[in-house]
């Protein structure tokens, strides 16, 4: 029946009709609704519904390749609209541009951004942190201000609501750039900065259309060329500045050897906040990074790595996010974002090398004397010595405890001196580990006290005495950062990661599984009170490792404190005794550079990364004079040969940890990665050693490096500022120079002619 | 044999050249290697896994061969002569190299469809597993087609089987051994007679079926049986042949075993001491030795018996650095040590460097396979000051003093790399020197301690000077506690008297059972980590204390407790007091004979190890019948009794550790709740 029924015409035209008239009055109240908030519209992509003028008026059209400063030998011009920047080099008319001024095709509107803007941010949506804000792809508004030698340039990122203002000046041979922290701004809730790249196409080259090389900071110093890598590369170089941030360390997503060995090694941390481009023979920089190197990454990509371009430049990480655990399961996670983001003035000094002085032994030289004024560090290298390191007591398991492994005594350490002294061999430094009661893995240290097993307290204090009053020096090693949760109560005091989880530090080991940090307010705590027993032992040197070679961000008791804080904290804590004390740091990050005696584990290599095509001495070109340098330990070395003749070259002292038990003993005690130690076997080596590089490196005492140079037949030669030349031969055949002939595997020290 | 001792010369000669001249050759990087270099300290299985020095550094890698790249390779080979065939997957071709990535030729295009096989064989005749072809597809070395076999013909090889050759390698008679994908029945094997002769399928995987699997099957439907995964042997995932002849393969998916040496037929014939569970390759080495590697890029040397060399390498995890892997596929050592490592996710072949300290293990691995053990020791010394814990080293510095007769050092080394057979046997050269020197002494000794108690024993009847040390014993035996811990050696003797003292008599208390327990917990622990080397079991340097007493006294008492609620219901008479001392004085059989077994054990070698094993297994079925009697006595059933109470107290500890586990499981969950609940608070609230 009802199927059959029949629906007259003039209802369904009526109803159309209403359906119509509704949807129109619908669309209406919506457009209208939209209307006041019109502005909002452009989205972040896009300039489209943006009104232009609406926007004050900006005077960037007076600033087309301007010339805005000039000095003797360089010129800088600026081009306001994607503030891109010129330098040109007055003697030989060669330029630099932080902007790629050229077209090309298959390169996508996103990168086109990216490779044409002076300044490109990373902005974080909610979130999503792939969203980027440049001068090309969003609407902003630039304003120039002409200063004293350059220009201050306030933008706003109109679809994101940042503004900033930087200064660009041309002082001498260097541009000098910066951000003021007060002048960052975010205006909406829902944008956050980040990350701010400056200028990411600084001296930038397409494919292999200059020569040259970028330098990296890895290890001793690394670099990659700006030939075509013809696609083969899909990654480059991106470390944080002083390392990787523990804080936000996700510390599950690792493989492992029989799901128990981390056999993986580090990548080198980045000690010196420095990085450079070269167009050889032409026009380069060395780019440091004096504000915001603590939250700074340096982002090195050769052609070929999404575009065809070499690029090299500083990222200024203004906000991180993480994943916030809610449950012990991995399921429960949540994305999180820094509460506040880190405040610090972003400061970065490009330093040019021109003509002769364009390699990397220029800007390594350039390096050396910015250490010189503003580090104020000076020549202090007047004796060479060979490092041997003892390690006193260490614990392995045993019942229901633990029991202690003797290696190294105080007594034996007057024997070793001894029997060295018997053959000559005067020339040491040295560090005591694992003397402090409990053994190596007992830290934190709280009081001058030596372990039993070794020898009395007073019998250290007359060891050091005795062996200072020979002219040689015995430090205490300090591990002030760790602290050993089976032996302390670590329930205060300890760091916890950014998403307020306790943070770990895997051993990988039997006997203590786990090391945790302390907060460096506690690290000061344990320091001061040594300080104290020290200066009533008479005691005055002290090696000291951990908090040398690591910042992090940290939350303690509901704060959250950056790696600012650190390493604030660990200078001020090192400077306040620094009259009494004499330190020695373990591979100390660039800004504890000037209260070291002496640089202990200079990486002589790099971490050995697919993209790098050379390894250079940068640091130790730079270091080499200003004070005395120390290798790794030899014992782990696989080509001993090798190694000595990279110390030739690099002008360091090799180290050598030391013990007199056979290290055998040491098998069940988290010290079991100590596989060769006893003394009987390294005395040989610690002689011929000795022996070898004294007599070189008296040679250059007190002198610096000025020219470094590798021949292609594995031929490399150092030049002295002493005029002294040192060969090293690499190669497999013997070499005739400069009236010398230098062996396969071998050296020679010459005068330079 | 003349020949022989000329090979083996010239073997040493140019062995000694590649010594001095990898001294001389630099490496193009320098050693920051990027990966840590393991190996082990002990050759048994309670080894600890150590690191070394560097073996192989990465120094250089092939990316293209001349101006040719290749494209998702699958197999790579490389001739006694100096070439590299690479199996071009990819390109569907075979291209060839020599050792530096210089292009020689290539061949196979229009005729290959899926090289992922390839095999060279001395003559120079070059074979291809090509799995969408269906076939294996013979060239010369210039490139032309020699000869196809496609699916063998033969009513062994299985109708439904489909061919698809993936791996494929030649032993001397020209005979081939294939693996097929999705055939399980094993290594094809076929003859080049007739166009093609099938010979069998070789060297099976040995089947895995755990007890749980068996158990959960008694369980099952037959429908649920069919259902289940068929338990089919996996089928090895590579091979590879070395100059005697032998096999290699190895096989994914598995826990051991999965690096196996075949004999002729096909029985595997190596014990590796470490295995990895994804290997996708493996080659024969230089020196009797062998190389696998895993997918995830790590590289494993053994030596002819498996110890393992080294272990090193990694994934890559996007850390690009050289050295680390993406996806391996295949491996191979030329004639200087190099490896070659091909990757097929990063299209290139990388290319390892064996390090100082690798030639001098190779030195000596060469020595030591010729036998000449006193020459091995230079190079084995200089490695030992390099690495004191390297238990090859160790093991092999060991044997050669052995060899030597030197056997302090001998038992030195031995037991520094846990070499028991080594080690039994100098000790028990060492123990016949000792009875040898000292049986005539001793001989005197027991004469005159006979003679000294005769002298007493007359002195004390005559004159009586021991009566005070005779009255002070007694005093200590008449006190209670002693006389119940007397009972005990009563009890082990006379389990049914003893029982009925146990019962009626009060013979025993909670305090005498204690301590009983308490020294059986004692000499437990003093034997599990004192014993002799010979027979220790848990691995140097590890102590588990807490667990040890804990799980002695958590299964006593279960069981105890089980066994007293089975029998209040089973009409068992016994009370709670009376079962729990009983079973502590079954427990004296072990306090009275362990000892003596201890101090057995310090002076016996493995070849009298059964003198052990036997008064172990003694004290166990005493204990057990003690046991038994005592259930049986104190509860007064029969015997028939006995054995349900038994059956169900077992049972009973069962369902009671099933009921802990769930128990934990429930409370794991409700703490994961609470935490969940505290860290979104910490979320919400920012703590």
């Amino acid at each position: 029946m009802a199927s059959n029924r029949r629906i007259p015409i003039k209802r369904i035209i009526v109803s159309s009709v209403f359906i119509v008239f509704f949807a129109v009055v619908l669309i209406a109240i919506a457009s209208f609704s939209k209307t006041p908030n019109g502005q909002n519209n452009g989205g972040p992509h896009g300039p489209q519904g943006f009104d232009n003028s609406l926007l004050p008026k900006s005077n960037i059209d007076k600033y087309v390749d301007k010339l805005i400063a000039e000095n003797d030998n360089y010129k800088m011009y600026l081009t306001a609209s994607n503030l891109s920047v010129s330098i040109e080099d007055k003697r030989n008319g060669s330029l630099i541009h932080t902007t790629v001024k050229e077209d090309r095709e298959g390169i996508n509107k996103q990168w086109v951004g990216f490779i044409k803007s002076g300044i490109v941010l990373n902005v974080i949506d909610g979130y999503n942190e792939a969203v980027q804000a440049d001068l090309i792809n969003n609407t902003n508004l630039i304003e120039i201000t002409e200063i004293n030698n350059g220009f201050k340039a306030d933008i706003t990122f109109l679809d994101y609501g940042f503004r900033l203002s930087m200064n660009v000046t041309l002082v001498g041979d260097e541009m000098l750039v910066e951000i003021p922290d007060e002048s960052i701004k975010e205006s909406r809730d829902k944008y956050h900065i980040g990350a701010i790249n400056v200028f990411p196409m600084m001296g930038h080259s397409y494919l292999g259309e200059k020569e040259g090389y970028m330098f990296i900071p890895d290890g001793n110093g690394a670099l990659i060329y700006l030939n075509d890598k013809e696609g083969r590369l899909t990654g480059g170089y991106s470390q944080m500045v002083y390392g990787e941030d523990i804080g936000f360390k996700d510390q599950s997503t690792q493989s492992l050897l029989w799901e128990r060995h981390q056999t993986v090694n580090e990548a080198e941390y980045v000690l010196a906040p420095v990085f450079g481009m070269v167009h050889t023979s032409d026009i380069g920089y060395l780019g440091i990074i004096e504000g915001g190197a603590e939250r700074a990454s340096i982002e090195a990509y050769p052609n070929g790595v999404k575009i065809p371009y070499n690029r090299i430049y500083p990222k200024f990480v203004l906000r991180r996010t993480f994943k916030q655990p809610t449950s012990n399961s991995s399921s429960g996670v949540v994305d999180d974002i820094e509460e506040d983001r880190i405040h610090y003035n972003i400061k970065v000094r490009y330093k040019f090398v021109d003509g002769n002085n364009a390699n990397y032994v220029g800007l390594a030289l350039s390096f050396r004397d910015y250490l010189i004024e503003e580090f104020h560090l000076h020549k202090d290298d007047s004796t060479y010595n060979t490092r041997i390191d003892f390690i006193g007591t260490e614990r392995e398991e045993w019942l229901f405890s633990t029991r202690n492994v003797t290696m190294t005594t105080i007594q034996n350490i007057r024997d070793i001196y001894a029997d060295l002294e018997e053959e000559g061999i005067t020339d040491i430094l040295s560090i005591y580990k694992g003397w402090q009661k409990g053994g190596i893995n007992k830290v934190p240290i709280e009081k001058y006290k030596t372990d039993r097993n070794i020898g009395k307290t007073k019998d250290l204090t007359r060891l050091i005495k005795d062996i200072n009053e020979s002219g040689r020096k015995l430090y205490l090693y300090h591990d002030l950062l760790r602290i050993n949760p089976d032996e302390f109560n670590t329930t205060f005091n300890v760091v916890k990661r950014i998403d307020k989880r306790l943070f770990e530090e895997p051993t990988y080991m039997q006997v203590y599984e786990d090391m945790l940090y302390l907060i460096p307010k506690r690290s000061n705590y344990y320091f001061e009170k040594l300080v104290d027993d020290y200066s009533r032992a008479g005691i005055s040197d002290l090696a000291i490792g951990g908090i040398t070679s690591s910042i992090f961000t940290f939350s303690y008791s509901g704060s959250e404190y950056s790696r600012g804080y650190t390493r604030d904290a660990y200078e001020s804590m090192l400077s306040k005794s620094d009259d009494k004390f004499g330190y020695l740091l373990e591979q100390p990050f660039a800004y504890l550079w000037k209260y070291t005696d002496a640089f202990l584990d200079l990486p002589i290599g790099t971490s050995q990364y697919n993209f790098v095509d050379e390894e250079i001495p940068f640091l130790a070109i730079s270091l080499k004079g200003l004070m005395p340098l120390y290798s790794e330990y030899m014992n782990f070395e696989a080509n001993k040969e090798e190694f000595f003749l990279k110390l030739i070259e690099m002008g360091v002292y090799p180290s050598f940890l030391i013990t007199w038990e056979n290290s055998s003993k040491l098998i069940y005690t988290n010290s079991a990665d100590i596989y060769s130690s006893e003394y009987s076997i390294y005395k040989d080596d610690i002689i011929r050693y000795t022996t070898a590089l004294k007599e070189v490196n008296d040679s250059v005492q007190g002198a610096y490096i000025i020219d470094h140079e590798k021949l292609d037949s594995g031929l490399t030669i150092v030049t002295y500022d002493n005029g002294t030349k040192i060969y090293v031969n690499y190669g497999n055949e013997t070499q005739p120079i400069d009236g010398y002939t230098v062996e396969a595997m071998s050296y020679k020290v010459g005068e330079s002619k | 044999m003349k020949i022989k001792k000329i090979n083996s010369f010239l073997i040493l000669i140019t062995l000694l050249c590649m010594f001095v001249t990898s001294l001389l050759t630099p490496a193009t990087a320098f050693a920051e290697v990027p990966y840590k270099t393991y190996t082990h300290d002990a050759s048994d299985g309670n080894y600890n896994v150590i690191e070394t020095q560097a073996a192989y550094i990465p120094s250089r890698s092939i990316t293209k061969i001349g101006e040719t790249s290749f494209a998702w390779a699958r197999d790579m080979h490389i001739t006694k002569d100096g070439y590299i065939y690479i199996a071009d997957t990819g390109n569907r071709r075979i291209l060839v190299s020599d050792l530096q990535g210089n292009y020689i030729t290539e061949f196979g295009s229009g005729v290959l469809m899926t090289p992922s096989g390839v095999f060279v064989t001395e003559d120079n005749m070059v074979y291809v597993a090509d799995r969408d072809a269906k076939k294996i597809i013979v060239f010369n070395n210039k490139g032309e087609l020699i000869k196809e076999y496609g699916k063998p013909n033969h009513p062994l090889y299985g109708d439904e089987v489909d061919f698809l050759p993936i791996k494929i390698t030649v032993n001397h008679a020209g005979n081939m051994f294939v693996i097929c994908e999705s055939n399980t029945n094993g290594i094809v094997q076929i003859s080049p007679a007739e166009g093609g002769t099938f010979l069998g399928y070789y060297g099976t995987n040995p089947t895995s079926i755990s007890l749980v699997d068996i158990i959960i099957r008694m369980f099952m439907t037959d429908a649920q049986r069919a259902k289940m995964i068929m338990n089919r042997p996996p089928t090895p995932d590579n091979l590879a042949i070395d100059e005697k002849g032998l096999i290699y393969t190895v096989t994914r998916g598995q826990r051991y075993e999965t690096l196996r040496r075949l004999n002729i037929a096909g029985k595997n014939i190596m014990e590796a001491d470490d295995y990895d569970e994804t290997p996708v390759a493996v080659t024969p080495g230089n020196y009797n030795n062998v190389y696998m590697v895993s997918s995830q890029g790590y590289v494993y040397e053994f030596n002819n018996e498996g110890n393992l060399l080294f272990v090193f390498g990694g994934r890559d995890d996007g850390r690009q650095r050289i050295g680390l892997s993406k996806k391996v596929e295949a491996v191979g050592v030329d004639g200087g040590d190099l490896i070659y490592l091909l990757d097929s996710d990063m299209n290139q072949i990388q290319v390892f460097e064996p390090t100082e300290f690798t030639d001098l293990l190779h030195e000596a691995l060469y020595l030591y396979s010729k036998g000449r053990y006193t020459e091995s020791k230079k190079p084995l010394e200089q490695i030992l000051r390099m690495n004191s814990l390297f238990g090859y080293a160790n093991k092999a510095m060991g044997l050669a003093y052995l060899q030597e007769e030197n056997y302090d050092m001998a038992l030195h080394y031995s037991k520094l790399a846990a070499d028991r057979v080594t080690y039994s046997d100098a000790f028990w050269e060492k123990r016949n020197e000792w009875i040898r020197d000292n049986l005539i002494i001793t001989f005197i000794m027991i004469v005159v301690l006979v003679t000294i108690l005769k002298i007493f024993k007359h002195l004390h009847k005559k004159k009586g000077i021991f009566n005070r040390i005779n009255n002070f014993i007694s005093i200590i035996k008449s006190r209670l506690i002693v006389t119940r811990l007397r009972y005990a050696l009563y009890f082990m003797k006379h389990p049914i008297d003893g029982s009925y003292g146990v019962r009626w008599e009060g013979m025993t208390s909670y305090f005498s059972a204690n301590i009983i327990i308490s020294i059986f917990i004692i000499f437990n622990i003093i034997n599990k980590y004192f014993t002799s080397f010979l027979f220790k079991t848990v691995r140097e340097g590890r102590y588990n204390l807490f667990s040890d007493i804990g799980s002695v006294l958590t299964i006593f008492i279960v069981l105890t407790a089980c066994n007293y609620l089975v029998c209040t219901i089973n009409d068992g008479e016994g009370s709670f007091k009376q079962i729990y001392c009983s079973f502590a004085y079954c427990l004296t059989p072990y306090i009275v004979i362990q000892p003596v077994v201890f101090i057995i054990s310090k002076v016996v070698t493995l070849n009298e190890s059964f003198l052990v094993t036997f008064s172990e297994q003694l004290i166990l079925a005493w204990v057990l019948v003690l046991i038994f009697i005592a259930i049986k006595e104190v509860n007064n059933i029969t015997v028939k009794e006995t054995v349900k109470v038994i059956v169900l107290t077992l049972f009973a500890a069962l369902i009671f550790a099933l009921l802990v586990f769930i128990i934990y499981v429930l409370w794991q969950q409700v703490f994961d709740f609470i935490t969940a609940i505290g860290g979104e608070a910490v979320y919400r609230l920012g703590f």
